[in-house]
């Protein structure tokens, strides 16, 4: 026993060390500078629990194991505690990344406000990530589950943040605005998952039964014939069973698809075009657009219902409006943009996605047949906040012509701040259509030129940005 | 150059400053040729002066690595190398920067400014700032066509610390119009064109290191 007492005592020492170096290094990331007050926060919460599980492994600890069965518990609880402590450890990165150094100003307050105008209010941290991806993650919800039997007052060191929401954008990307829009698809998620509005979708949804029971009676057959059986009326079961599976595979897929779809949607209601055109480009330059990679619709299926719900709102009218008002940069634009746009289609609608297997199609006319809901659904939560066609024709494209003289587009008239996300669209539709002016304006020959242009007109966006929110704020104070 | 200094060439080459009325004109006007570009413009009942634009101070700093290395030579170090002597720093609205007695940061303007062609400007500081002990420890003169925010040379010769907001007004443009304005292309190429952050020194491309240097090495 004196043996397996000094084994117990080694292993608990090396958990004990570990927690002893998380806090260290939180300690020491209490001195770090941070956008966000959240991760303070997050930093005193984290010392908390590891300083908890300390406690709880060093009362494993006070006294030797008294029986063979005592020593198989105790090893047992601190392989939970050595777990959990790798999980803590792994969070720094949360900590570590999320210096003010690494993040774009700019999308901070953007992000935050476009949650909190859709009715939410959780807590946020935009954090780089070494993945070319964005992506969304509640945080706090995994550490209440993982950590409800071992510390009992958890609920109370979480209390900061009822949600605690962490969106990851593309390390070397901070400075890419234009692309950073695509943040707004992980908002998408963020409320999506909130609101439930996949599972609102789909109880509003109808699968075709015949065709499930088709796939399902398709697949039986393969499968008997597989095991050289004939299907006789004793398979009913067997059948049922299979129509059981093929709607859960249906319903799974569906769901999963809708999701993205349903992001999609609500960061395009947000930021307008600049989603749309962001997400084109991302997706266009990432992979084959008739791929459907698993969990996602094809890229080009997400493309035509951006591009539908993009004619839907009456864009293409708007913009083609000023296609009339000849020899202005705006009517320059216009016809750009309707060009580029036109081409998307083209593109989407002339090549149809490859055949796939029966359950694809099905999934394909489910997904086809959810739109008018799927964009009721998302109109219920993005409602009056979404920016609209109008606004990107009275704003964006009055906001060009502030971009054409190399200034940043923070306000719509003299001492107005202009809306951020028509800021954000007016960039957009500089650099699609109108760059070649900046570069002959600015001289630029090389490709090196050229590309320090583009980023400075991407500077120029996020400091329009900036200025007009400093400026609204600084209005909004006054006027109290 | 010298504030005096800086100042006598503006004269010489200026038909005087431009008054209150003149001044609104140019950020009011739409005719990008004669227009002042001054984003953002927060109230300009209470920025647009007698002569001069109040401007506020923005959110970013470069604060220099003191304590590291021993000595900044324009003539042995490499553009490459700047980055080792400084380090920036962003400070929120609402949030403020501590300025120690002796400490020079690098600040720049809340807003971004683009002159006219006719146009030079000159920085000053508030008076109210300088009986504090806060200097803008050099003039600065912006040239015809410059586009960006401008940078801030902060220097505390008090005794006490300093706290500076951003968002405060913390210095002023005073405008004069050029007599024999010459025709320049519209966006006139200059070191710091389009900043929208401070901007440090730059002095190591002066074409003038070069022979220095080579003088050195005879």
């Amino acid at each position: 026993m004196a043996h397996k007492a000094d084994l117990l005592a080694a292993l608990l020492r090396t958990s004990k060390e570990s927690a002893f170096y998380n806090i260290n290094r939180l300690e020491e990331l209490q001195s770090k500078d941070y956008p966000y007050a959240t991760s303070h926060e997050f930093i005193n919460a984290l010392i908390k629990i590891n300083k908890g599980v300390l406690t709880r492994i060093e009362e494993l600890d006070k006294s030797p194991p008294s029986s063979d069965e005592d020593f198989k518990d105790r090893l047992l609880e601190t392989q939970r505690y050595g777990q959990t402590l790798g999980s803590l450890h792994s969070l720094l990165q949360i900590l570590e990344l999320g210096k003010r150094e690494y993040i774009p100003q700019g999308m901070v307050d953007l992000i935050e406000q476009s949650i909190i105008s859709c009715g939410s209010s959780p807590k946020i941290l935009l954090l780089p990530s070494y993945d070319y991806n964005y992506a969304y993650v509640e945080v706090t919800e995994p550490l209440r589950n993982s950590l409800k039997d071992v510390l009992p007052n958890i609920e109370d060191i979480l209390n900061f943040a009822g949600k605690f929401a962490v969106f990851w954008f593309p390390l070397a990307h901070r400075d890419n605005t234009m692309l950073n829009v695509l943040l707004s698809h992980e908002i998408g998620h963020f409320l999506s998952q909130e609101r439930q509005i996949v599972a609102k979708i789909l109880s509003r949804l109808n699968i075709d039964k015949r065709k499930i029971g088709e796939i399902a009676e398709e697949w039986l057959h393969t499968k008997l014939a597989a095991e050289k059986k004939e299907i006789q009326l004793v398979d009913y079961f067997g059948l049922e069973t299979a129509k059981t599976q093929v709607v859960r595979d249906v319903v799974s897929k569906v769901s999963e698809q809708l999701e993205e779809l349903v992001s999609d949607s609500i960061a395009f209601h947000l930021f307008g075009p600049a989603f749309m055109i962001a997400i084109g480009n991302y997706l266009a330059t990432s992979a084959d657009m008739n791929l459907e990679p698993r969990g996602y619709p094809s890229s080009r299926t997400r493309m035509r219902f951006l591009i539908e719900g993009f004619e839907e709102a009456k864009y293409l009218a708007i913009v083609k409006a000023f296609r009339d008002d000849k020899e202005t940069i705006q009517c320059s634009a216009a016809k750009t943009f309707v060009g580029i746009i036109d081409t998307w289609k083209d593109f989407i609608e002339k090549e149809k996605l490859p055949a796939s297997g029966k359950v694809s199609e099905l999934v394909r006319e489910v997904i086809e047949s959810s739109k008018s809901i799927l964009r009721e659904e998302v109109h219920s939560v993005v409602g009056a906040y979404e920016f609209t066609a109008k606004r990107f024709g009275e704003e964006s494209f009055r906001l060009i012509d502030t971009i054409d003289s190399f200034v940043p587009p923070a306000e719509i008239e003299f001492e107005h701040p202009a809306d951020p996300i028509a800021i954000l669209n007016a960039g957009m539709l500089y650099e699609l259509t109108l760059m070649e002016n900046m570069h002959e304006k600015l001289k630029d020959k090389e490709l090196g030129e050229r590309l320090l242009t583009i980023h400075k007109l991407h500077k120029l966006i996020v400091k329009g940005i900036e200025a007009s929110q400093t400026q609204l704020k600084m209005k909004n104070k006054k006027s109290v | 150059m010298n504030r005096e200094e800086t100042s006598n060439i503006v004269k010489e080459l200026s038909g005087g400053a431009l008054t209150q009325k003149e001044i609104l004109d140019r950020l009011k006007t739409m005719d990008n040729g004669k227009k002042i570009f001054f984003t953002p413009m927060i109230d300009s009942e209470q920025q647009v002066g007698a002569a001069a634009v109040d401007v506020r101070l923005g959110t970013q700093f470069i604060l220099f690595k003191r304590a590291k290395y021993p000595i900044l030579d324009v003539c042995e170090d490499k553009q490459e190398d700047i980055g080792r002597y400084h380090e920036k720093v962003f400070v929120s609205l609402g949030e403020k920067l501590i300025l120690h007695p002796q400490q020079l940061v690098l600040g720049c303007t809340l807003e971004y400014v683009r002159l006219p062609n006719d146009l030079v400007a000159e920085v000053m500081g508030r008076s109210s700032w300088g009986r504090l002990g806060l200097i803008m420890s050099a003039a600065t003169l912006i040239h015809p066509g410059y586009a960006g925010v401008i940078t801030l040379e902060l220097a505390n010769e008090g005794e006490t610390p300093i706290a500076l907001y951003p968002g405060i007004r913390i210095a002023q443009l005073v405008f004069y119009k050029l007599l024999n304005c010459e025709s320049r292309p519209e966006l006139s190429g200059t070191r710091y064109l389009g900043s929208v952050e401070p901007s440090f020194s730059r002095l190591y491309e002066d074409e003038d290191l070069e022979i220095i240097r080579a003088l050195r090495e005879r």
